[in-house]
């Protein structure tokens, strides 16, 4: 009888039992997938600029991580996921969403190079910090939009997700579709954008169903 | 009827369930059991025995090529055989030699003797008594000794003339021509009136009218026997009788003889006769008299019957190994309650003897239903508990095969 007990719990045990896998979000080596957090706009000047306080300093910006359901796997460009999205129910995962403060720095007149490395370095302090302890089981895209909202003003309706206003967006950033229990390696974050002026891709990136905005 | 040992019946009678070759061998302890027990079961062999209290005791009997019996010794003795059943072995009956009929014949001599002394020394009611009383004709002439009779008859006609008692020796000489028996030499030695006497009643007894007797008996084939002749008809018979006493005995193999003194009168007359069975002594001296000679006949129907008898067993195997080229041919017969119920037949090697001869039995004792056999693999409880252990484990293993453990990925910086 205690065998049989023994037996069963070693069974429930092992039944219960998950593989933890970890995957690590990451802007690549040399930050080269921070290009979403350095669009200027029609004027020239950077989106972090406009969002510099008066006395100057950080910019006390939030992160928001989303998972948005794709319903499939499209390919990885923004063009092919745009596409994609027309006819397909593409949104963001209230469940899923995480947001962290996160200061940006001030990068208003630094080269480009520069001021992808100042982010960059900014960011590094979101190291170790966990999205998700449990990965959704489908094909979805990881988004960081930075903005200008505070975490607690975006937290007011945990059960729905209330888009992310406009005029506030300093920063996106996305990743390829994925399954996150098969990936192999890390999720790398990025933004597809040939030119500088792209606040316009930003809005459309940070939009909670993906669609084209001209 | 004459006086007739009581009969010796059977052992008592013992249940024929057969019993089942393969028993049950109860909840298995541990699946190596079980899987040896399905390896068992697969190549076809049986194990397993019942308590040896319950099991039905069989007697072997070996004829026929000597080096044959170390083998069924062996086999018995050790008790290497797996067959749910208690084997006994038994040898041949042995003649008995003496049967008392000798010292009977002294006897009687001896009593004639004597009478022949009373007879010489005038005394004649002696001489009478020494020839002994009324019974003693009738058992001498069912044991066949019609010349002692005839000279017993003539004794006792001489000591009725020499006193006086002409009526009475008439009618003693009478007897002499109702059983057709012939005046003994004896006669050459006594006065000429006894030797007419003894003429006139014999041709008195010979004179008398003819009687049919229709003999019939309980256990055929019977031999019968017409005043000490022996073998005058099988029963059911017919025979023809002076009118007059007459001794008839039947005898059958199996059977106790018996024995009626009848008085034949008129047309017809029916004797019918009641046999018991056979002594396992008299068993043993029918089956030494009638086929210890003769091997050709050994395993017939009447020697098993009488060996069954004699050994005094309900089950009989009777194995008879006969030489040849290259090993043995064994004969096995199985006779249960005298009757024969199996026969079987193999050829074997001399290093496979042992092995042929528990395969010779088990083939008789499943015929003779005294065994059940082996039951077909899929109606055995065990081949399914195996089969289902087995599914089981199969089904585990493949489980344990192509399960795969839950993911969970954490994602983060």
């Amino acid at each position: 009888m205690r065998r049989l007990v023994l037996g069963a719990l070693a069974l429930a045990l092992l039944a219960g039992c998950h593989e933890v896998r970890q995957v690590r979000l990451t802007f690549g080596e040399e930050g080269e997938g921070l290009d979403g957090f350095l669009c200027r706009e029609d004027d020239g000047s950077y989106l972090l600029t406009g969002a510099v306080p008066p006395g100057g300093g950080p910019v006390p910006a939030s992160l928001v991580i989303d998972f948005v359901r794709l319903g499939g796997l499209p390919g990885c460009r923004s063009g092919q996921l745009i596409r994609w999205c027309t006819d397909h129910d593409c949104a963001v995962m209230p469940e899923h969403r995480v947001c962290l403060p996160a200061p940006l720095p001030d990068i208003t007149g630094l080269p480009r190079a520069e001021a992808r490395e100042q982010i960059r370095e900014a960011l590094r302090s979101l190291s170790g910090a966990t999205v998700a302890s449990k990965a959704p089981e489908e094909f979805i895209i990881v988004r960081i939009t930075a903005t200008l909202q505070t975490c607690d003003a975006l937290a007011a309706s945990p059960t729905t997700v209330e888009p992310l206003k406009e005029e506030e967006l300093v920063g996106c950033a996305y990743s390829c579709p994925a399954l996150l229990d098969a990936i192999e390696g890390d999720v790398y974050l990025g933004f597809d954008t040939l030119t500088e002026q792209c606040a316009q891709g930003v809005r459309v990136c940070a939009s909670g169903d993906l669609r084209w905005r001209p | 009827m004459l006086s007739n040992s009581s009969p010796s019946l059977y052992p008592p009678a013992v249940s024929h369930h057969p019993t089942r070759l393969l028993p049950s061998t109860g909840s298995p302890a541990s699946l190596a059991r079980l899987l040896s027990l399905l390896l068992g079961l697969l190549a076809g062999t049986a194990s397993g025995t019942e308590p040896v209290g319950s099991l039905p005791t069989v007697t072997i009997l070996v004829m026929g090529a000597p080096e044959a019996q170390p083998a069924v010794q062996a086999l018995v003795e050790e008790r290497r055989t797996r067959l749910p059943v208690t084997l006994r072995l038994a040898a041949l009956p042995s003649p008995t030699g003496e049967t008392g009929n000798g010292r009977e014949l002294l006897g009687l001599e001896r009593q004639l003797q004597e009478a022949r002394r009373h007879y010489i020394d005038a005394e004649f009611a002696s001489c009478l008594q020494s020839l002994g009383h009324e019974g003693v004709l009738p058992e001498t002439l069912s044991a066949g000794h019609r010349q002692l009779v005839a000279r017993l008859l003539l004794w006792r006609v001489a000591c009725h003339v020499g006193m006086g008692q002409e009526k009475a020796a008439h009618a003693v000489a009478e007897e002499l021509g109702i059983l057709g028996l012939e005046i003994p030499a004896d006669v050459g030695v006594l006065p000429p009136e006894v030797g007419r006497m003894m003429v006139r009643g014999a041709e008195a007894g010979a004179a008398r009218a003819r009687t049919m007797l229709r003999i019939t008996s309980d256990f055929g084939p019977a031999r019968v026997s017409l005043d000490g002749r022996s073998g005058v008809c099988l029963a059911p018979c017919s025979l023809e009788a002076r009118e007059g006493r007459h001794v008839i005995r039947v005898d059958a193999e199996g059977r106790q003889p018996a024995v009626q003194i009848i008085a034949a009168r008129g047309p017809e007359l029916e004797v019918a006769f009641t046999t018991l069975p056979a002594t396992p002594e008299l068993a043993a001296s029918q089956w030494t008299a009638h086929y210890a000679g003769s091997s050709a006949a050994l395993d017939s129907t009447g020697s098993l019957s009488l060996l069954a008898s004699a050994l005094r067993a309900p089950r009989l195997v009777l194995l008879n190994a006969e030489p040849e080229q290259e090993g043995y041919r064994l004969r096995g017969t199985f006779t249960l309650d005298g009757r024969v119920a199996a026969r079987t037949e193999r050829r074997t090697a001399p290093k496979a003897l042992e092995e042929t001869v528990e395969g010779v039995l088990r083939d008789l004792l499943i015929q003779g239903r005294i065994v059940e056999p082996a039951p077909a693999l899929y109606q055995r409880r065990d081949f399914w508990i195996a089969v289902g252990v087995v599914a089981v484990v199969a089904g585990a293993s493949t489980a344990a095969l192509l399960w795969k453990q839950p993911v969970r990925t954490e994602v983060g910086f």
